[in-house]
């Protein structure tokens, strides 16, 4: 199942799931965005939900990875450095 | 008002130079410092106690009055967060975390003098996930989120001081739930206008929380029902990086003991002005009134302005 999931499906999901938590439209959430900063401004409780959808959607094609809190919550954290430990994670 | 203009000076240069972890060191040094703060989830806030002040910066503030009765005097609220375990790692249901916290505060000032510092251990427990709300249909290959419109959060607290200035030791506990959602108007989820800027998000709290104050062979304890409601808001769309207002408002309904003897309450409200678009500079009105629970419930009103490095 993990091969046939490219990284830019990987991508899309990633900032789907990110839409989900900012109510921005995923067309509007770009790479170089930082999570904790505008236009997302995630803070560390949201980010602990977004981890728990990830750590899901993971382990969806990973059972046995995971998804750890404090690497989502790391501080200065992209769309995109997040985007490749999803990716990472799932492959 | 020199001496406000000194202060505020001072203090923002202190702030700046230890938010930046020494900006006079050189870069390498600056990175390997930013670098392990990074790495072990280091975090400097004014203090680590549920409240707002968890979104400000450290103070270290030395002030020389040339006209009051207090020639000089410092200012101290510093607070640390290391490190982070999280103790369900695999589970995709449930967020257990837990971290260390120390506080240290001073205040030389002799009508105001404080200094008291603590350990703590902090945990945050979510059950449940609380469901996208993306505006869109999920891309292919995706299945539909999984998820509830609300998850519960409990935040739960631990914490040990001393305060050296009354010779007493104190401890306090507290358990308080709030709830996550992605879902609009509800607790912790963005509200945005029609072009996507956020302006507003909140959240409430309710539980329980305990205080303990020993001196001597005197022991003082009292427990209250807790309820709290933190609200940021953006109010200039066109300045809405920039501008933020932040209220909260907390009361204690006292349920026993003897330490203040009355329900407590505690009001805040900041207007905050930020020089860079990420909000990491920036200016801070804040205006305080109620029960100051480091304090044994003493009331207490003030206002404030500070430069505000958020790093």
């Amino acid at each position: 199942m993990a091969e046939s999931l490219t990284n830019e499906l990987v991508q899309k999901h990633v900032i789907w799931f990110l839409s989900g938590a900012t109510l921005l439209k995923p067309e509007k959430i770009y790479l170089e965005y930082v999570l904790k900063d505008f236009p997302l401004l995630l803070d560390d409780k949201k980010l602990g939900n977004l981890t728990l959808q990830l750590r899901g959607y993971v382990q969806q094609y990973k059972p046995n990875a995971t998804v750890l809190a404090p690497e989502v919550r790391k501080k200065g954290l992209t769309v995109s450095a997040l985007v490749d430990l999803i990716v990472k994670k799932v492959k | 008002m020199i001496s406000m203009h000194r202060a505020l000076t001072l203090g923002a240069l202190f702030g700046a130079l230890f938010a930046q972890n020494g900006s006079a060191q050189s870069a390498s040094d600056k990175d390997n410092i930013q670098g392990w703060a990074d790495r072990n989830s280091l975090s400097i806030r004014k203090a680590f106690d549920g409240t707002k002040a968890e979104q400000s910066p450290a103070t270290l503030l030395w002030l020389l009055d040339m006209v009051g009765d207090d020639k000089e005097y410092s200012v101290i609220d510093l607070a640390a967060k290391v490190g982070q375990w999280d103790l369900a790692p695999r589970s995709a249901d449930r967020l257990l975390i837990i971290y260390p916290v120390g506080e240290y505060h001073r205040q030389t000032q002799e009508s105001k003098r404080a200094y008291n510092a603590s350990l703590g251990l902090k945990g945050e427990f979510q059950l449940g996930v609380a469901k996208p709300a993306a505006p869109t249909s999920p891309p292919p290959g995706l299945e539909q989120p999984r998820g509830s419109v609300v998850a519960p959060l409990f935040m739960v607290d631990g914490k040990w001081g001393r305060d050296f200035e009354a010779a007493s030791t104190n401890q306090r506990y507290s358990a308080l739930l709030t709830l996550i959602s992605n879902q609009r108007w509800l607790p912790s989820s963005d509200v945005r206008d029609a072009r996507g800027i956020l302006r507003l998000r909140y959240y409430p709290y309710l539980g329980i929380e305990h205080f303990r104050t020993s001196k001597d062979d005197d022991n003082q304890s009292e427990t209250f029902a807790t309820g709290r409601l933190h609200v940021s808001v953006w109010p200039i769309s066109g300045l809405a990086r920039r501008v933020q207002f932040v209220g909260e408002t907390t009361y204690r309904g006292r349920l026993s003991g003897e330490l203040s003897r009355h329900d407590a309450k505690d009001y805040s409200a900041g207007l905050n002005y930020y020089f860079d678009e990420h909000a990491h500079f920036g200016l801070g009105l804040e205006y305080l009134r109620g029960n100051d629970p480091d304090q044994s419930f003493k009331f207490r009103e003030r206002m404030s302005l500070a430069f505000k490095v958020l790093m």
